[in-house]
């Protein structure tokens, strides 16, 4: 495996050589400060350049093209990592040594920079019918979290708790800012963007990076900008405990505790925390959540909790009966003890390591688990795959027992069943 | 052992019979850091009615599934899965239709984690403790299935489509069902299913196979196994006859969903099971599929927002489905059904769908996960691998597309309309 940057003016290319896999991947990632741009309008816009192009101007000719070239996987999107937000095109491809055609790499790559670059853009307005279906698509996408009960209490509990902070803003943005997006200006933010925002493009695969690089520079040409610092941390005011019961229409009650975090250090992001969600809630039927809720009190079929480290904040759920709302607030304040109290055996701690460390090499059998992992231990000091055998054995029940210190219980939040009779619901 | 060549894959599965009478597949990529294995079960959630030496037996709905939880349970009642953990191993347990996967996927303790897997699957006695505590999480299980979209319209679409089938019911099991259920119910559809005889074994990823055929002998010659009571699953008369032409079901989704399905008989037809979907699903998407003009022309309308397709064989019927999710469910469904009654295609539509099946198949081949999952649907469906299926792919004509489109009959349709409860309440 050989891993280079290649650094030019306008963009940055990070690529990692292997023969492992049958397909290879690029991705284009334009990377902006997610505090000064609009959200739901970065959404729009990935939707509609991966919709339709000056050369393909319907779904239909675009698709096509794709499937000519061997069932090219063009996708995009919008995800953010504390303060950074990524609007990002990708294309996950044949290895071009199954394919006879010689010049397949490089229809490729210029399939991927024409639909970034020259957009269904028309006296100055995106095309009108993909504008219109593009923003019809989206507010039913805003409107389908709602059918799922887990979904939806995450994204209601984490507006609760962060009102009036990035870190409690929907990443598919909102309706009402949907509603009132015009053509015309979504062309001038989509230019802003080609020309303003960090610009890195990841690619891996079994070719010859040089060739991959000469095509870029080929098809793609974006003027350079004065690099900015854009933080990958969100820190939110610590806020007094509160709790919220709200109604809902499901046929089952979801309780959620969320923790806001203090500063934590790099070591602590990369190595104590994931071990200290696998221990607490996150290692199968052996955490302390699942004990605690399902195996000793048989109360829930699913708990578990998640980790978002660059907003600060942990989330824990379980979806219960409502009757069962008090116990489980106990037992779950109950496994928080015992991690803060240090209730973990070296045993628990050494295996957790083991599976944790197994974990990570599965992902290297991830052609998108090598690239990322690259991408992102060089823009924001995630730990590369051999930092991990290296650190994780070093982490103490003393390492477990601060991070839990600097854990704080924000926000219980409990969407209750609807109530009806029992002897019905099936 | 002896070699299943795919053709024109360059894919090798090795496979051997063991005395006790299971077979084992093992497929090797080297390239990878993983293994899986698997163990399959052939009894599932409609293993639900049957017949040993004559006796005709019939079970709850749910039983399966219960078992297979008690399976996850060892004789002290700590659960199996955290003894894979340990090994650092991700571990589950699956009930499907007519079949129960038992699998461990990880990267260190190979041999150990498989002899762990077979020595948990036999002599088994439940304890009634053990019983009890499992009911709690199993019943919640089933309520979180009841606020799940697509569970509630698959087995709602069943149910209209099917007189007799043991599908139109949760493989969980009704809430009554889960409660009434006894442990002999369970320990007895174990002491009919679960013998090697009934039972095949899967191995894939970065394993050596002689190594894999060793450990799994030895491991079975110090076993002993009381007679196979070779259980024969009751055939069931279908009326051709869908059960509802029309059906309606109010539920939390945020925009209704249509779907038309066609139900015909499977002895129409003279092609094999593989060919047929192949045939239909090339059909379906030149139809339907992104590079449809129909297609194109329901979202600029704004008549949906998205459309989908299947086609799958369930027993002695084949059954055609499209779908759409739209706010205008008077204009859209008429459209939709229209368009299923009358299809089209062109032969390079069809050459490029083919093409495409083509690049998915080869790439399918890498990840171990994919390999097991592909090998356990068609041993358990069609009892053996299926060795020709990029010839299957290379080798449809346009006359063998015509013959099939020729032999649709539309006699049989549902129309299933899900629509949300708001408008239910109103």
């Amino acid at each position: 495996m050989k891993q280079k940057i290649y650094d030019y003016d306008g963009y940055k290319i990070y690529t990692v050589e292997i023969d492992k896999f049958k397909n290879c991947y690029i991705e284009v990632n334009f990377r902006e400060d997610a505090r000064l741009v609009n959200i739901t309008k970065r959404n729009m816009i990935h939707h509609l350049l991966s919709y339709t192009s000056l050369q393909y101007p319907t779904k239909r000719e675009m698709r096509i093209r794709t499937e000519e070239l061997y069932n090219l996987e063009f996708s995009s999107g919008v995800s953010r990592s504390g303060y950074n937000l990524f609007t990002s095109f990708s294309i996950d491809m044949l290895n071009p040594k199954f394919i006879l055609e010689a010049d397949y790499l490089e229809n490729c790559i210029a399939f991927l920079f024409d639909s970034i670059t020259n957009p269904h853009i028309e006296n100055e307005e995106f095309n009108a019918r993909s504008f219109s279906i593009i923003k019809e698509r989206m507010r039913a996408t805003l409107e389908q979290y709602k059918e799922n009960p887990l979904s939806y209490a995450v994204v209601e509990s984490k507006k609760e708790l962060f009102a009036d902070s990035l870190s409690g803003t929907s990443i598919l943005g909102n309706v009402l800012e949907l509603e009132e997006i015009d053509s015309h200006d979504l062309v001038l933010e989509y230019q802003e963007m080609m020309k303003n925002a960090h610009c890195d493009i990841l690619v891996i695969g079994s070719f010859s990076m040089d060739e991959v690089v000469s095509y870029i520079k080929k098809y793609f040409h974006k003027p350079s900008i004065i690099s900015t610092s854009i933080p990958f941390s969100v820190f939110n005011k610590i806020n007094p405990l509160r709790e919220v019961f709200i109604p809902s229409v499901y046929n089952q009650t979801h309780v959620l505790l969320l923790y806001q975090l203090e500063e934590i250090t790099d070591f602590e992001k990369n190595f104590v925390g994931p071990l200290f969600q696998r221990i607490l809630g996150n290692a199968g039927m052996r955490d302390k959540l699942t004990y605690y809720l399902r195996e000793k009190n048989s109360l829930c079929y699913s708990c578990g909790c998640s980790f978002s480290f660059s907003d600060s904040l942990c989330i824990i759920y379980t979806g219960l009966s409502s009757e069962n709302i008090d116990v489980s607030l106990k037992y779950i304040r109950l496994a928080m003890q015992e991690m803060l109290h240090g209730h973990i055996t070296k045993e628990e701690l050494e295996s957790q390591k083991e599976k944790f460390l197994s974990d990570i090499k599965l992902r290297e059998d991830s052609i998108f688990g090598i690239i990322d992992n690259y991408y992102f231990h060089n823009i924001a000091h995630y730990a590369s795959f051999s930092e991990y055998s290296l650190n994780l054995p070093q982490v103490t029940v003393k390492d477990l027992q601060n991070f839990a210190l600097k854990m704080h219980e924000a926000l219980v939040y409990v969407q209750k069943e609807v109530e009806k009779d029992e002897e019905n619901l099936s | 052992m002896k070699k299943i060549c795919l053709k024109k894959l360059d894919e090798v599965i090795y496979t051997e019979v063991l005395p006790n009478g299971l077979k084992v597949y093992v497929w090797v990529n080297k390239k990878v850091n993983s293994f899986k294995g698997c163990y399959v079960v052939r009894a599932g959630s409609e293993t639900v009615s049957y017949k040993i030496r004559r006796k005709k037996k019939t079970v709850l709905f749910g039983v399966a599934h219960f078992l297979e939880h008690m399976m996850c349970k060892m004789s002290d009642g700590s659960s199996l899965l955290n003894q894979f953990n340990e090994l650092g191993c991700y571990s589950n347990a699956i009930t499907f239709d007519n079949r129960t996967h038992y699998e461990f996927m990880g990267t260190t303790h190979f041999k150990e984690s498989l002899n762990l897997l077979l020595d948990s699957l036999y002599q088994k006695t439940f304890s009634q403790e053990a019983f009890l505590n499992e009911k709690g999480p199993i019943l919640e299980e089933a309520r979180m299935g009841m606020d799940n979209v697509k569970r509630a319209t698959l087995y709602g679409i069943n149910k209209c489509l099917f007189h007799t089938y043991p599908n139109r019911v949760s493989g969980v099991g009704t809430l009554e069902d889960i409660r009434a259920m006894t442990i002999e119910d369970i320990q007895d559809f174990y002491d009919d299913f679960y013998h090697p005889k009934n039972s095949f074994l899967i191995v894939t990823g970065n394993v050596d196979p002689l190594e894999v055929l060793h450990t799994v002998r030895e491991n079975q010659s110090k076993k002993e196994f009381s007679n196979f009571k070779n259980p024969v699953r009751e055939k069931y008369h279908e009326p051709e006859k869908v059960v509802l032409p029309i059906h309606t079901l109010f539920f939390n989704v945020e925009i209704p969903r249509v779907y038309v399905s066609l139900k015909m008989k499977r002895s129409l037809f003279s092609y094999d099971d593989i060919t047929l979907l192949d045939i239909v699903n090339v059909l379906l998407a030149a139809n339907f599929g992104v590079t449809s003009f129909f297609r194109e022309e329901l979202l600029a309308e704004h008549l949906a927002v998205s459309l989908g397709f299947s086609a799958y064989i369930e027993e002695d019927y084949l059954i055609v489905q499209v779908s759409a999710r739209t706010k205008y469910v008077d204009d859209c469904l008429p459209l939709l059904k229209e368009r299923l009654f009358h299809l089209k295609f062109e032969e390079r539509d069809i050459q490029r769908k083919i093409k495409s099946e083509i690049a998915n198949l080869v790439l399918s081949y890498e990840d171990p996960d994919t390999v097991c999952d592909i090998i356990a649907y068609s041993v358990s469906k069609y009892k053996k691998i299926i060795d020709n299926e990029k010839i299957i792919l290379e080798n449809i004509t346009m006359e063998d597309v015509l013959e099939v489109l020729n032999t649709f009959s539309m006699k049989e349709c549902n129309l299933f309309i899900l629509r949300p409860k708001k408008e239910d309440e109103c």
